[in-house]
């Protein structure tokens, strides 16, 4: 295949699968964030009710979001279980497909339920799902590569698994066994997409700040853009060659993610590039789902060759002999599968049966050779217990034979070094010996063959795999069958990555413009992969704002609902209630959002996020919000009330020293009217 | 002495005497043939597919924002309480549009059997959330589709007469040489009955339905026979058919009709539960199910409700049924000899096909003499002559499958002719196909062993116990909630023995409105007619109601049936009510935009008033209703406007009343 075809047009396998296992993970992490404050943004309980949503949002272009027919806060938890479960299937590649589209889904509607929490995150996130949409992110690391692998596994003895070989790249292609990825316009989609994330984010940081390297330490002093961890290190010496890598990072990745030679270690450098660079945003800043999904999509960046010089590299000092037994069934499974995993031809296989010699290889799926059984190991060793053999004779059983086995393996070598760390060995041997005792009643609760029953399963259940027909060359009828699912595959990544061009170049300043369509656009909008990659954008801003909320609680204390703790009016702490309440303060003072005050007003009468507690002590008998700000390198902090419920909050007569705009004017004027007249109102 | 011995004997009959009665309803009302539970299915499904087409061609004015009432609204005030419709999302109507074609797509899936449980959970969402997206159009034949697309969840749907039980059956028992296809292993365990509390509920719910039909239905107007009398002169609900039976039946024979119909309700529970004779009762209540509902069904706009109670008696037939229509089958039927091509596996394939469809297996087959060049040959049975590529061949197959001479001539005519050519089309075609589907492989000469499955696993098995464990007491659970709703729901039990509802109770019969409530027309039938009207003037001066886009109807005494669909029909009589006050400003601000719908600027309303118009159905005996009524119970002027003096001048705006609570 032409180099620069593949480069353009094909991501590895591996490379999708290692990529659905991390955005999986970003994915259950971003919605146990959100799970803390279900009630509060999801449920009619919180500061949005759904249909004060839908009302505000009923004249401009439609958003559409499956979380609006949710309505109290035991359906938000049903609907959030249900999403947990949906990531949980992408994450583990099961009906891979499937999960991908409800994952993308279940993403949407989390962003689209509250709009007030949108952030570069929610777009990021939901670009990457779209655009890998058209890609086999299950061909590998997937439940469903391995129910697929172990279907064809028709070897019945030790000696036809040690003849095992690994398909053929060709005939993995031809018959799109796991481990197929196409070449497709969705490899050119992802391409494109990360390119155009990394260059906007270059042309736009392009401030006084970002070119002086203090970008960094300036934001980090705005406690609401910072996470805790980054606050605390606001004036760490670090910051300015830390600016300069952020700065510089994503124009080295986009103009790396182009270069079609050297693939292995320039696509490597990208991948580290993008890596650090989305580790910076998530650790440091209240970006966190855009720092992690950077994260993620560098497993996008890595080239065939780079996965190739690591899983395929043969160590001699790792190849192992793996004695097991072989009237066990499970212990049958368990051996196909590791030659299956066994990429650099490490392991030979030996039956407990097969005692006369020690069988080993000394080049990767070599010739088999005799040698003598090591001391020590004997029948009954080897019916207690697997055993895996060093090239020196020495071996090893249990726990440490499982973390020779292990290393050996590619990928999991870090989790043999950990099975073999004292004090974990022995907690993974004593569950060893209790598997091991219970095998043969383990194998026949599993329907798998014991006491010399075949290894292979021998019914139609697993026909695909068993019947040898099956492997021969696919029918036209098949092909066709491909070649239909093809061009669709390829008319749904020409869509996306048209899109992510016309609204990226719509709403970013990267020196060019692609010819608007309002479809494309209608599709980025209602996609939400509104592609606004402005963080710190040109550069941080100049003043440091929260919300203050100062209430007086039935039991007289008076709080800020948000901290528990008297209120403090100023902006020198770190901001502790994480990435989505930091979205939603940034925008609720804000004038195109004055109609979600409302909303906001009404769960602040119910005590915010107090109201969990269930004390009617801590309800409020009066609260104020407001939005206190003061400028980002330290200065006098002044403060707007954005509004009041009841009698407001014992500190109203600081009021007097305020500053107040028209519209804070109007607004105290307004909450005359009880949070249930107001949604009357509407 | 005997009373020690009774004492004695107490402990250890009990038990015995319970397990007796388990027993017994286990064997009675607790096992559901596969076969039931398929043509249910199909039945159901393909009734949800009509029910969706039906509510998707009013989807702009019931079901999205554009319409009388945006979700928004509906969401802020529920029409009830445990609000749930997934409808709620969606939003325009290019949404709502999104959400019938997908909720279309889960119904049809439900109806071929294509992962049928798991569309049959996605139906009953689907279908429950439509009902609630508009419960101002609901009847209780939204609760019956509800009911039944809910039963379908635990029933073995997919068992008979789906995608799934061919595809289990195509890739799980694979022959592979024409003398396997003899073996017909598929069809072993097919049949056996599925033990299952959903069977006993799904048929004691339907007898429930006319248990309480027959008890609420106390009133005078029953008793007195003149029910069909009065029903027949609803306007807002009669069909044209109706119309003409009211003007054409003797007054006479009004009162055998109500009673008859009374009485045919009342015959139905009993013939629905009836331990006995059931190879009669269970097929005279199907007849009576669907005759009643089918007469309904063509006299009156209920809806969904005649024909899905249709679809609930498809749960009805036994083991009884399917073996005796079987036997009328199987006795049509003549049997054939297939011969087969032994090298080809497009033979084998067609083989397979045709003793899956052979469900008498009335055909043997064999592998073709060497020397054949035939393909398929058929030996029709007590003929010496074989056929081969002719349409002899295709009719001969075709009498030898189930109820074949019945369908073979409309087979024919339905594909234009074309349905006996296949044989011929397929033996000259026969080089392509076979390279197409199988890359011009050959069979071996001697063929390999046929797979069959292998033996489910002790832990699949255990795993499987537990998931009907939880199915069982999801079922009790259900049956519970249910039973209680119907307690409390229904007019004849008497409001002092009616307990309180635990919350928990009620949420789980009303978040998916799977209510219980079983009165139509009791305990007397409607009475009074009435039929929402708005008269409404337009910018270029016409005046017009714009729910029907004719003149607006100010008198029902002269009205021979509305003509209005039951969910125009139930809307206007739900809206007139005090209680739906609150959504009368989204029905206004529909109409004030409703040029910006039509897309005509000449339909711009510039006043309307909506009334209630309502009047006396012709007493027994009397043709004519008697005092027409316009109630007022909205008015809109636009401000500022004034008619052109050439246009109808407009009334002054009339005082609002109430049209009722």
């Amino acid at each position: 295949m032409n180099p620069i075809v593949r480069h353009f047009l094909r991501i590895d396998a591996r490379s999708l699968g290692l990529f659905r296992l991390a955005m999986g993970a970003v994915l259950l992490g971003d919605l146990l964030g959100r799970w803390r404050w279900v009630a509060d943004f999801y449920s009619n309980e919180g500061v949005l009710p759904n249909h004060n949503h839908l009302f505000n949002l009923r004249k401009g272009p439609g958003i559409w979001s499956a979380l609006h027919a949710v309505s109290t806060d035991g359906e938000a938890i049903f609907a959030f279980a249900v999403i947990a479960g949906i990531y949980l299937a992408f994450f583990f590649g099961l009906w891979t497909r499937v999960f991908h589209a409800l994952a993308f889904v279940a993403f949407l509607s989390l962003t689209a339920r509250n709009l007030l929490l949108e952030g570069p995150g929610n777009h990021l996130v939901l670009a990457l799902l779209l655009v890998t949409l058209p890609l086999p992110l299950g061909s590998r690391f997937s439940w469903d590569a391995l129910r697929k692998t172990m279907s064809a596994a028709v070897e019945k003895t030790p000696a036809a698994m040690r003849s095992f070989r690994p398909a053929e790249a060709a005939v993995v292609d031809d018959r799109r066994l796991p481990g197929w990825s196409p070449l497709s316009l969705g490899a050119l989609a992802v391409l494109v997409q990360l390119f155009l994330v990394h260059l906007a984010l270059y042309l736009q940081h392009n401030g006084a700040a970002w070119k002086a390297g203090t970008a960094l330490r300036d934001a980090l002093g705005i406690s609401i853009l910072a996470s805790e961890r980054g606050f605390a290190l606001r004036d760490a010496g670090f910051l300015g060659g830390l600016t300069h890598f952020v700065h510089y990072a994503p124009a080295l990745a986009a103009v790396l993610l182009l270069v079609p030679v050297a693939r292995g270690p320039v696509r490597i450098a990208v991948a580290a590039l993008m890596a650090l660079h989305g580790l910076v945003w998530a650790t440091l800043f209240n970006f966190t789902s855009f720092g992690w999904s950077l994260v993620a999509a560098s497993a996008l960046a890595l080239s065939s060759e780079a996965w190739d010089g690591w899983t395929t590299k043969y160590r001699p000092a790792q190849a192992r002999t793996v004695i097991f037994d072989t009237d066990c069934g499970i212990c049958g499974w368990i051996a196909k599968l590791l030659i299956r995993l066994d990429a650099a031809g490490h392991l030979t296989l030996q039956g407990n049966d097969e005692l006369d010699h020690l069988l080993r290889r000394k080049a990767p799926w070599g010739p088999v050779e005799e040698a003598d059984l090591p001391a020590g190991i004997d029948a009954a060793l080897a019916d207690r217990t697997f055993i895996a053999v060093r090239p020196d004779g020495t071996y090893a059983t249990e726990a440490q034979g499982l973390s020779e086995v292990l290393r050996a393996l590619p990928g999991f070598r870090l989790l043999g070094v950990i099975v073999g760390l004292p004090g974990v060995t022995q907690l993974v041997g004593a569950l060893y010996r209790q598997v091991a005792k219970r095998r043969h009643g383990i194998s026949a609760q599993l329907g798998m063959g014991v006491c010399g029953v075949p290894l292979a399963p021998s019914g139609a259940a697993s026909a695909e795999g068993s019947d040898p027909g099956t492997l021969e060359d696919p029918s036209p009828f098949v092909r066709s069958g491909w070649k239909i699912t093809g061009g669709v595959r390829e008319l749904v990544a020409l869509v996306v990555v048209t899109s992510a061009l016309v609204q990226t170049t719509k709403v970013n300043e990267i020196g060019f413009k692609v010819p608007e369509s309002g479809a494309l656009l209608a599709f980025a909008h209602w996609t939400r992969t509104q592609a606004e990659w402005k963080l710190l954008s040109p550069e941080p801003p100049t003043e440091s704002g929260t919300i203050v909320t100062d209430a007086i609680l039935r039991n007289e204390s008076n709080v800020d609902v948000f901290t528990r703790a008297e209120p403090h009016f100023g902006v020198d702490r770190p901001f502790t209630l994480g990435e989505q309440w930091s979205a939603y303060f940034r925008r609720i003072h804000t004038d195109p959002y004055e109609p979600y005050v409302a909303a906001f007003r009404t769960y602040l009468s119910r005590g915010g996020p107090m109201n969990e507690l269930g004390d009617v002590n801590q309800r409020p008998l009066g609260v104020d919000a407001y939005w206190v700000w003061a400028p980002a390198g330290g200065g006098e902090v002044e403060k707007k009330r954005l509004l009041r419920h009841g009698r407001g909050g014992p500190n109203a007569a600081d009021a007097s020293t305020e500053k107040p705009s028209e519209r804070a004017t109007e607004r105290t004027r307004d909450s005359t009217f009880k949070p249930a007249q107001r949604l009357e109102r509407r | 002495m005997a009373a020690d011995e009774r004492a004695k004997k107490r402990p250890s009959d009990r038990p015995r005497a319970f397990a007796r009665a388990r027993a017994w309803i286990r064997e009675h009302y607790m096992r559901m043939d596969p076969r039931t539970a398929g043509l249910y299915r199909i039945v159901a499904g393909a009734l949800l597919c009509g029910d969706a087409l039906r509510h998707w061609a009013l989807a702009r004015t019931y079901y999205s924002n554009d319409g009388v009432l945006s979700n928004h609204w509906l969401l802020f005030k529920p029409t009830s309480s445990y609000h749930f419709s997934l409808f709620s999302a969606f939003s325009s109507i290019e949404e709502v549009h999104v959400a019938f074609a997908l909720s279309f797509a889960c119904y049809f899936c439900l109806l071929v059997g294509w992962h049928a449980r798991l569309f049959a959970v996605l139906s009953f969402i689907w279908v429950s959330s439509m009902d609630s997206r508009m419960l101002l159009a609901e009847n209780g034949g939204y609760v019956v589709v509800n009911l039944v697309a809910m039963y379908a969840i635990f029933l073995p749907i997919e068992r008979r007469f789906s995608v799934d039980a061919w595809l289990a059956s195509w890739r799980q028992h694979r022959e592979r040489g024409i003398d396997q296809l003899g073996a017909r292993t598929f069809t072993k365990g097919r049949d056996e009955p599925y033990v299952s509390l959903a069977s006993l509920l799904v048929v004691v719910n339907l007898a429930i339905v006319y248990l309480f039909n027959v008890v609420n239905k106390s009133g005078s107007v029953w008793r007195s026979g003149d029910t069909v009398h009065y029903v027949l002169h609803i306007d807002r609900m009669v069909t044209g058919i109706a119309v003409f039976f009211r003007e054409v039946m003797p007054e006479i024979t009004m009162k055998p009709v109500t009673w008859a119909t009374l009485s045919v309700e009342a015959f139905l529970m009993f013939a629905i539960l009836s331990p006995r004779g059931r190879r009669l009762t269970r097929p005279l209540a199907m007849v009576g199910v669907a005759l009643l509902h089918g007469t309904f069904g063509v006299m009156m706009r209920l809806g969904p409700f005649s024909w899905f109670m249709i679809a609930w008696s498809m749960s009805l037939p036994t083991a009884l049924q399917w073996q005796g229509l079987e036997r009328m089958g199987r006795a049509r039927a003549r049997g054939a000899t297939v011969l087969l091509d032994p090298r080809s596996p497009l033979a084998l394939a067609l083989g397979r096909i045709l003793a899956r469809l052979d469900a008498y297996e009335l055909l043997r087959f064999v592998p073709a003499p060497a020397g054949s060049t035939a393909l398929l040959a058929v030996q029709p049975e007590g003929q010496e002559r074989t056929f081969s590529g002719d349409p002899a061949a295709a009719q001969a197959l075709a009498h030898a499958l189930p109820f074949g001479r019945v369908w073979w001539p409309v087979a024919r005519v339905a594909s234009l002719g074309l349905g006996p050519r296949i044989p011929g089309w397929l033996e000259r075609r026969r080089g392509a196909l076979e390279r197409f589907f199988f890359g011009g492989r050959e069979l071996p000469a001697s063929p390999r062993e046929a797979l069959e499955p292998r033996p489910p696993s002790p832990a699949s098995l255990r795993l499987a116990r537990v998931g009907r464990f939880g199915r069982e007491a999801l079922l009790s659970w259900m049956a519970l909630c249910f039973a209680l709703q119907a307690w409390i729901e229904n007019k004849a039990i008497p409001p002092i023995i009616k307990p309180p509802q635990p919350e928990i109770m009620k949420a789980t019969t009303h978040r998916f409105r799977t209510l219980q409530g079983w009165g139509m027309f009791s305990p007397n039938p409607i009475q009074e007619d009435g039929v929402l009207t708005i008269d409404a003037y337009t910018v270029d001066g016409r005046r017009i109601d714009p729910l029907t886009g004719k003149a607006p109807v100010m008198d029902l005494t002269i009205v021979r049936g509305m003509g209005l669909g039951q969910i125009e029909q139930d809307y206007g009589n739900r809206i007139r009510s005090d209680r739906n006050e609150a959504y009368r400003k989204e029905l206004e601000e529909y109409l004030q935009r409703w040029h910006t719908i039509t897309g005509n600027p000449g339909d711009e309303l510039v006043a309307f008033d909506v009334y209630w118009v309502t009047d006396k159905c012709p007493k027994p005996g009397s043709d004519t209703p008697t005092e027409n009524q316009t109630i007022a119970i909205r008015t809109w002027r636009k401000r500022g406007w004034k008619q052109p003096p050439e246009h109808p001048p407009i009334p002054p705006q009339p005082k609002l009343e109430s049209a009722g609570k």
